[in-house]
């Protein structure tokens, strides 16, 4: 495709204003469209009921898996990539779930909780969270996010396992944030690990 | 000329070689490529943070058969010298050169590490190749000191495909890096500021700001 046209139409287009900056007929638009899709320089919004919209780049579109794709799967409220994460090879929830707690982004970490509905393999989690040295964490996140959100059942042994993990020196998942809700708190003290929740946030992510 | 597929095949084929898990800072036209800025590239650009990291990277490239070779021919003699030089790897028609900590004169700072825009993790194996690209803006910087025309055909590319281009970052990095041991970082950037000047718009503020600090 030749970068003078790309430059012409870069930005937000509908098949009718796609067909009146090109002059081109439905038939030959539609193809265009098509070409510019396969070369990675355009990008489908909607669709079905919803009017496409095709937003056109000079640059290509990167597209693939990785943590954001993964949170904002499962996200009450879909956060905005700080970067671009591509991972290339095999990459689940589970592994989503420990990029997010290793970030130490509030609200990365709030919206990834929502992962622990669709956690399949928990050995996953669990061999994980050991590799990280995370298993107080994890287990801590689990148990609040049960108290906030529906999640799937950790089964018994990984989380008797977790629990051994019980640090001696209370840690933070995130540092300088604490929470102020009883029960959140009686949760942190059961695992001896500060949850950066306030009662608020809980409350948001009902 | 490798293109942006054969870069992720090779990546991931090379992740499943580590011994450990590597992670490293991408910054030529391979990342470049990353972006979506171009298709292909002749040499994939590497730098790690450790000695321990990049050894690790090469005992895995070395069992792919890429072989060592000289830096003559590709970089100006003077660069080859230089105590910072890359070791270069090839088979066939690619090519990594692998940095640790300096590129040349340069080093990844702390800001470039922060700045990076990118991260791509190639996990096939037991350990993972990190890769995390360095910020359009660290890459015209980086390219802006190599002084070969390919790379300011890269650098023009960048700019005219970016709407929104900070200037400021690159000044702010030739200006740390002048104060750490980069004496042409400013000069370099300036020469190739004035030769983009020519093609783009940079307003006059950024060329004051240059030299004020030259």
């Amino acid at each position: 495709m030749q970068e003078g046209l790309l430059k012409k139409l870069e930005g937000k287009h509908t098949l009718e204003s796609f067909m009146q900056a090109t002059g081109l007929k439905k038939a030959s638009a539609l193809n265009c469209i098509a070409q510019l899709r396969k070369s990675g320089h355009l990008k489908t919004e909607g669709g079905g009921k919803q009017k496409r919209i095709y937003t056109i780049s000079l640059k290509q579109f990167i597209e693939g898996k990785g943590m954001f794709t993964i949170i904002n799967a499962y996200a009450k409220n879909p956060v905005f990539p700080a970067f671009q994460h591509i991972v290339h090879g095999k990459y689940d929830p589970e592994h989503a779930l420990i990029d997010a707690i290793l970030l130490k982004d509030f609200r990365i970490l709030q919206q990834s909780l929502y992962i622990f509905n669709h956690i399949k393999k928990w050995t996953v989690l669990h061999k994980l969270a050991k590799k990280h040295h995370l298993e107080p964490v994890v287990g801590v996140l689990y148990d609040f996010a049960r108290t906030a959100i529906k999640t799937k059942r950790m089964p018994d042994t990984m989380r008797n396992s977790l629990i051994t993990k019980r640090p001696t020196k209370q840690i933070e998942i995130i540092s300088g944030l604490r929470t102020n809700d009883i029960q959140i708190k009686r949760i942190s003290d059961n695992w001896n690990v500060k949850l950066p929740f306030s009662l608020k946030d809980k409350e948001e992510m009902q | 000329m490798i293109s942006k597929e054969d870069q992720n095949n090779l990546l991931q084929l090379v992740s499943r070689y580590l011994k450990k898990n590597v992670t490293c800072y991408a910054f030529g036209g391979n990342a470049m490529m990353y972006y979506g800025y171009k298709n292909a590239t002749k040499d994939i650009d590497i730098i790690f943070e450790t000695e321990e990291e990049r050894n690790v990277f090469i005992d895995a490239i070395m069992q792919l058969g890429y072989k060592q070779m000289s830096m003559k021919g590709v970089y100006i003699e003077n660069l080859c010298k230089e105590k910072h030089k890359p070791l270069m790897f090839t088979r066939g028609d690619e090519r990594f050169d692998l940095f640790v900590s300096k590129i040349f004169q340069t080093q990844l700072s702390p800001a470039m590490k922060h700045r990076a825009q990118a991260r791509h993790d190639y996990v096939v194996g037991e350990y993972s190749l990190i890769v995390f690209v360095l910020c359009k803006e660290d890459i015209v910087f980086l390219k802006s000191i190599t002084q070969r025309e390919k790379d300011f055909d890269d650098i023009r590319t960048i700019i005219e495909k970016e709407s929104s281009f900070d200037w400021n970052i690159v000044i702010n990095e030739a200006i740390f890096q002048s104060q750490h041991g980069d004496g042409w970082a400013i000069l370099d950037l300036e020469e190739t500021m004035k030769r983009l000047k020519e093609i783009v718009f940079i307003k006059k503020q950024y060329f004051d700001k240059l030299y004020g600090k030259q």
